[in-house]
Parts: C-alpha cells; structure tokens; sequence
C-alpha cells in the first residue's frame, strides 16, 4: 500500500540577504532541499546549529517566504498561498518550540494559553472552552488546579507541557516539533519525550521532529533526514542511518556523541574544523573541507544523491554500490 | 593513593534572597589526586556551579557566603584568606573555563593580548616575548595559523574557536587545577568531541588535575576518574568512574542513567523521574530524594540519609544501605 505524502518538500531554498557594504551577499540557509513526510510517521530531521533544520520547519508552515521551490501539503502546493487561502490549513499545522518561555504571553493564565487556538478555532461556550482545556491539561499531565496559573511559577518541563496542549487542541494532522526538549533537564527530557510518544499513538499525529541530539533523534524518529549546512547528506530508515550510516559526516556525528559503556571516545574519529558559513559555501561537496576522506574530485563536483535502496539515500561520491570503493 | 591536591571539607554555601536562605551547597566533602579528573554531575540548580564558585571563591558576596567548613588547596584552607590572595592562586594555581567562552573573554582586546597578559603579569615578560608565548599557546590547542589568529579579537573567532581560547588563558600559567564548568554545553556535536579530545590530551601532557563539570553522563564517562552525583546541593553519590557506572548504588543515579537515551538502546519508553527536582526553598523532609524515590519508604521521609561508604571508596546517600533499612 502506498504510504499517503503529507508534506513534500521540493528542492528548497531560502537565502538571507546579509548586511554588507555595496556587495549584495546571501546566505545560503537551504540550498536545495527535498523529502516527504508521510502520514503517521516522526521524521527526524538532524544537524549541527546553523545547517537549516529551523529554517525547513518554518518553510513548511509558512511562517517565512522561501526564494525556490515547493512545499506541498496533501494535494494543494502552498508554497505561493496568501494568509487568507493558508488560514484553514493553520489548523492542521502546529509547531512546538525549543524556549516555551518565548512563545508564552506571561500576562495569560494557563486557561487563556489553552483556550487560545480553541476560541480561533471557534468554539464560545465557556463551560464547553473550559471543560476541554481541562480535558487537555489531563491529557498532557497538567495538574487541574494550576489552570489559573502564570507561565513563570511553572517550570520548564511545565511549560512545555503547557505549549505541547496549545499545539494538540485543534487536532492538527502534522505538528514541527523544533527542539521541544533540548533546553530540559535529563529527567523532565525523558518525561517529554514519553508524552510527544504517547499523543502521536493517541492521535495519530505526524511529527517532523528537529534536534541535533542524535540520541533523542534514535529515540523518536521512524525516519531520518540529516543535513549539513542548507543540505541534505544522507537519509533513510532509523535502522539504516543508525546501523549502517552511508555519509562520513552522519558517520562522524555517530561517534562524536559521548556514550555510557562505549569506548568509541578512544576511536572516534574527530571532525577537524568549524562548520563553514553558508555565506559563499564550500564548492563541489560542501562537507569536503571537513571530510576525512576527502579527495580532489569532492572539492570541485557535487556529489549526487545515491539511492542505496529500501529509501536510503546518500549524497557522496563514494558511497554508491559501483562507485570506487576509497575506504 | 596518590598525592591529594584538592581537599574539601564540609562545605556549606548559602544565598540570601527575598525567599529566604537557599543552601545552595549543603555540607559536600570529596578530594582530588594531584593528576586525576573528578566529574560532578547533577541535574541543572544541584549545586554544581555554585561548588566551583566557591573553591574560586569567585561568588557574589555578601548575598552568596561559604557558610561552614574547608577548602583545602595542598593544604592550605582557601576559605581563610584574603582577596588579595586569593588572586595569586586564581592566576598561578587554579584556572577556571565557563560554559559560555564570552565571559571569559573582552571583546575589545585580541585574543593574543589576553593570553599574552597572563605571561606579562605572571612571568613577568616583555611584550615581544609574551606575544610569542600566546602564539605558542594558540598553536598548542589547536588553533591554526596561530601567527595571524593572535591578532583576532573573539568576535572574528567560531564557538569552539573561542572555547579554545579560554582554555589557551586557562592553561598559560600552567595550572595545577583547572575547573572546567559545562565546557562543552553550547558547543555542536562535533566541535564539542574536538574540545574534550584538547582537554583530554592536554591533561596529559600536562598533568593538570581537572574538575569537569556537566549534566551529561556521557562525558563524564569519557573523562573522569572518580565521580560526584549532586542532588539539591548535597553529595548523593560518589566512588569510581568504573564504581558509579557499573554498580550504581543510589537510586537518583539510578534514574538519570535509564533517562537517557541511548545510541545503543532500542526500547520504546524512557524511564523517568517521576516529578521535578524541589525548590530550595522547600526542600523536603528526611530524604530529599523521596518525593520522586521509587523506593521510598516511611523511613525516607523522616529521617535524613547520611553518605554512607558502601564498598571501599563507594559512598550513597541512601538508607537502603543502611541497617535500619533492614530492620524494616
Ligand atoms: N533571519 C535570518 N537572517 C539571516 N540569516 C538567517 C536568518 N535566519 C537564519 N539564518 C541563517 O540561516 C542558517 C540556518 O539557520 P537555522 O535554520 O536557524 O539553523 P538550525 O535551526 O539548523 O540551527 C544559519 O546560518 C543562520 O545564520
Ligand atoms: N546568585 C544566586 N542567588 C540566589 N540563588 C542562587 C544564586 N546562584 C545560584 N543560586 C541557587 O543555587 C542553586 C545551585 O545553583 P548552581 O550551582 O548554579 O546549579 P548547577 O548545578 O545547575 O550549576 C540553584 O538552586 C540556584 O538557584
Ligand atoms: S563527496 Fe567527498 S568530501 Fe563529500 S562526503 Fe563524500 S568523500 Fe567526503
Ligand atoms: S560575540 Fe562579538 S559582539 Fe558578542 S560579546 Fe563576543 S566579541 Fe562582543
Ligand atoms: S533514602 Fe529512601 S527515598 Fe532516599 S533515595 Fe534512599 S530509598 Fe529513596
Ligand atoms: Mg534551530
Ligand atoms: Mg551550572
């Protein structure tokens, strides 16, 4: 059975122009990026800070203009829609951010943050308003009595929970998860997690869910997109990217995470460098000036996207089945 | 057992706020070998930058005060003296890195006229000579072209670039203790495997003791001899890297380390910690674990634990280990 594309993604690209005397310059934050998201499923989109993951969410609920390509959701392309044709898509699209501070009015209490997008959504009656807000704090582990509460006596896995019952009261299909527990605290991270696990069950929802913690990621993500500086290096199944990463820098970002009972610390191998500015990026593959296996051939052309098969896909010049084999 | 560098004793550090009085650090006593990395761990307001504050004797005072008890450098109680002496050890014996490169460095002078500084106002040296030195110290963490770096003010520099940094003025008095605080926290992936591979290579060769401290398992498990599990500003657990990994004796330990997850783990559903760590303010009877404790008994919330010495060198601060556990 054919799985149903919820978003697609299609060669994206969003430049910044950036201030400098005279010279027009942009910054290449996505320079041609494309996947699918399919229905039901968590997409796992993975990168070190500055590669572009914010920027892909944001493109998809049009929160910002992009400067090529498209975004598809079902069966209508929205990347040209005006706010008036988006307006009844945002209610199947919600974001959850990393900083639940930034996006929590602290003069609200927990009821008017909740009963926010229902009132939008149209629902008046105020014992129906509040016996749903009442009905998502449960469902999100809000005690009942905070419910007159201010965002600051909470704390941030609180909050959190606070803007996950926000992002769930309309029933949206697809939900952009970006960040949600990297600022949390081991012990609320864990408890986060369960929850965002629990309410895709419950709901059936669609996540596409952005971190650069490649332990979360493995925890959540059926699917995994990684991307490095406004590209994407290598996607595939969880297993795939976990088990047999094709890509030297998926690879490299494996065995950078420091691990309980591994001794990779002693094998890994280190990146040298800094990530490069997508302001005039590396030509050829943009990865080479980092790239321990590197050759001459990776500073000059770009690497095509190799179909490694059961929907593995890497960009390298060498990692294809009948290309030259350099490790 | 090798020669003890750092011993602290009891120590007790307070804040005074418009809440009341928040025992920041509540009665912690570990010591360091001269050579050897201790790593505290703890979840975020358990007390562990406040620990290196105050062996820095760097808090805000008077709202912040070390209340009780010693810390002793080679010997010498570093809560006895003065500010003035206490510059000479933060110079010429103890260095600290923050998490958070910036506040380490001044925006308006170049990286090379801070490093340089140091062997200036340490060693005395010309400002020719000194210049060499930085360009020196810039080559040994890793920077290249040091010759044209030296003159790079910070904000020209990448994160990790002046992470590197902080570590080179660290390190340019040759230090026998460094505290490194979160050194890694707002450091990617990658660049934060360079910044601990540095560290690791540089204690070596230098022979350094270090203080690493961080809320995340996993380096601990890379870097540190021996361990400390912090929790509401107390010591709950301490013992061997090996020790604390592999027997586990605490049941916050415990916790944190099913929290996790993991590259090598494939179960669906994280254990957790039930609840959230408790407000200073009011810090639970007994145990101040018990409210969130799935072990928890009557007994855990009346009596307060102390840290017990379970095998040699392996301490929990929990009454499963203790005889009246066993009584019922
Ligand atoms: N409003 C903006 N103006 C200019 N550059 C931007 C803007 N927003 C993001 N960028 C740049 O685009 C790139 C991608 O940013 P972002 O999507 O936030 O990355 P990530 O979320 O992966 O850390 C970065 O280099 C960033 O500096
Ligand atoms: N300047 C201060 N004033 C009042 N309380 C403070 C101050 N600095 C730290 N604290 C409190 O001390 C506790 C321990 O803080 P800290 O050592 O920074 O924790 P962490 O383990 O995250 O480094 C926290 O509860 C914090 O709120
Ligand atoms: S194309 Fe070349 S530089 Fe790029 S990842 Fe592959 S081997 Fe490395
Ligand atoms: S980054 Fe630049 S502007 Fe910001 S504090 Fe550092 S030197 Fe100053
Ligand atoms: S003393 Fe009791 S509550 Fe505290 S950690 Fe031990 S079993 Fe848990
Ligand atoms: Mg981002
Ligand atoms: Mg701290």
């Amino acid at each position: 059975m054919e799985q149903e594309k919820l978003v697609q993604v299609k060669n994206l690209k969003k430049y910044y122009p950036v201030g400098g005397m005279g010279k027009k310059k942009v910054a290449k934050a996505l320079d041609g990026v494309s996947f699918d998201i399919y229905a039901g499923e968590t997409l796992g989109l993975v990168g070190e800070s500055g590669c572009g993951k914010t920027t892909v969410g944001r493109a998809i609920l049009r929160l910002i203009s992009v400067t090529e390509g498209e975004i598809w959701f079902e069966d209508q392309n929205i990347t040209n829609y005006s706010e008036k044709q988006m307006r009844p898509l945002r209610s199947q699209m919600q974001i959850i951010f990393q900083d639940p501070y930034g996006c929590l009015d602290p003069r609200k209490t927990v009821y008017d943050l909740i009963a926010a997008p229902l009132k939008l959504h149209g629902l008046k009656d105020r014992e129906e308003l509040r016996s749903r807000v009442l009905e998502l704090m449960e469902e999100v582990g809000l005690r009942a009595d905070y419910i007159d509460r201010y965002p600051h006596e909470f704390s941030g896995g609180q909050r959190q929970r606070i803007g996950i019952a926000r992002a769930i009261a309309i029933n949206p299909r697809l939900i952009v998860c970006d960040e949600p527990v990297s600022a949390l605290d081991v012990s609320v991270q864990a408890q986060v997690i369960n929850l965002i696990r629990k309410l895709q069950k419950e709901h059936g929802l669609t996540y596409l869910f952005i971190s650069h913690d490649l332990r979360v990621i493995k925890h959540l993500c059926d699917r995994i997109v990684v991307m490095y500086l406004g590209t994407i290096v290598e996607s595939g199944k969880k297993e795939d990217i976990y088990r047999t990463p094709a890509h030297p820098y998926t690879k490299a970002l494996l065995s950078a995470v420091p691990e309980i009972g591994s001794d990779m610390g002693k094998t890994r191998t280190i990146l040298q460098g800094d990530i490069p500015s997508p302001i005039d990026p590396p030509e050829g593959c943009r990865f080479h000036t980092r790239c321990p296996v590197a050759t001459e051939k990776c500073a000059k052309e770009i690497p095509p996207c190799v179909d490694l098969g059961g929907g593995h896909f890497c960009c390298c010049h060498y990692c294809g089945n009948d290309s030259e084999n350099i490790r | 057992m090798g020669e003890v560098l750092l011993e602290v004793k009891d120590l007790r550090t307070q804040f005074s706020t418009e809440h009341g009085i928040a025992p920041a650090v509540d009665g912690i006593s570990f010591q360091l070998e001269k050579g050897k990395t201790l790593g505290i761990v703890g979840e975020s307001g358990s007390g562990k930058s406040v620990t290196s504050l105050s062996i820095m004797r760097l808090l805000q005072e008077p709202a912040g005060r070390i209340a009780g008890g010693q810390i002793l450098f080679k010997g010498e109680d570093l809560v006895k003296l003065s500010e003035k002496e206490m510059q000479n050890i933060r110079g010429a014996h103890i260095s600290m890195i923050f998490q958070e490169p910036m506040t380490a460095l001044n925006p308006v002078y170049t990286v090379g006229e801070q490093i340089a500084k140091v062997f200036m106002v340490r060693q005395k040296m010309k400002k020719k000579q000194a210049r060499q030195k930085a360009i020196e110290m810039l080559a040994l963490v890793g920077i290249p072209s040091p010759e044209t770096r030296v003159d790079n003010y910070p904000h020209q520099l990448s994160g990790g670039m002046r992470q590197r940094v902080v570590i080179a003025i660290a390190l340019a008095c040759n230090p026998e203790l460094l505290i490194a605080d979160e050194p890694t926290t707002a450091l990617d992936v990658t660049i934060q495997a360079q910044i601990l591979e540095l560290m690791k290579n540089l204690q070596k060769k230098l022979k350094t003791s270090m203080i690493m401290i961080t809320h995340d398992l996993g380096i601990i498990y890379e870097m540190a001899d021996e361990v400390l599990v912090m929790y509401c500003g107390q010591i709950v657990e301490s013992g061997s890297m090996q020790e604390v990994f592999h027997h586990m004796l605490h049941p916050y330990t415990e916790g944190l380390m099913h929290s996790i997850p993991r590259l090598s783990d494939e179960a669906e559903e994280l254990s957790t910690i039930e609840g959230i760590v408790p407000s200073l303010y009011e810090l639970p009877k007994g145990c101040r674990f018990h409210p969130r404790c799935p072990y928890a008994r009557k007994l855990c919330q009346t009596e307060e634990p102390e840290l017990l010495e379970v095998s040699p060198g392996h301490c929990s601060r929990c009454h499963r280990y203790s005889d009246m556990w066993k009584e019922g």
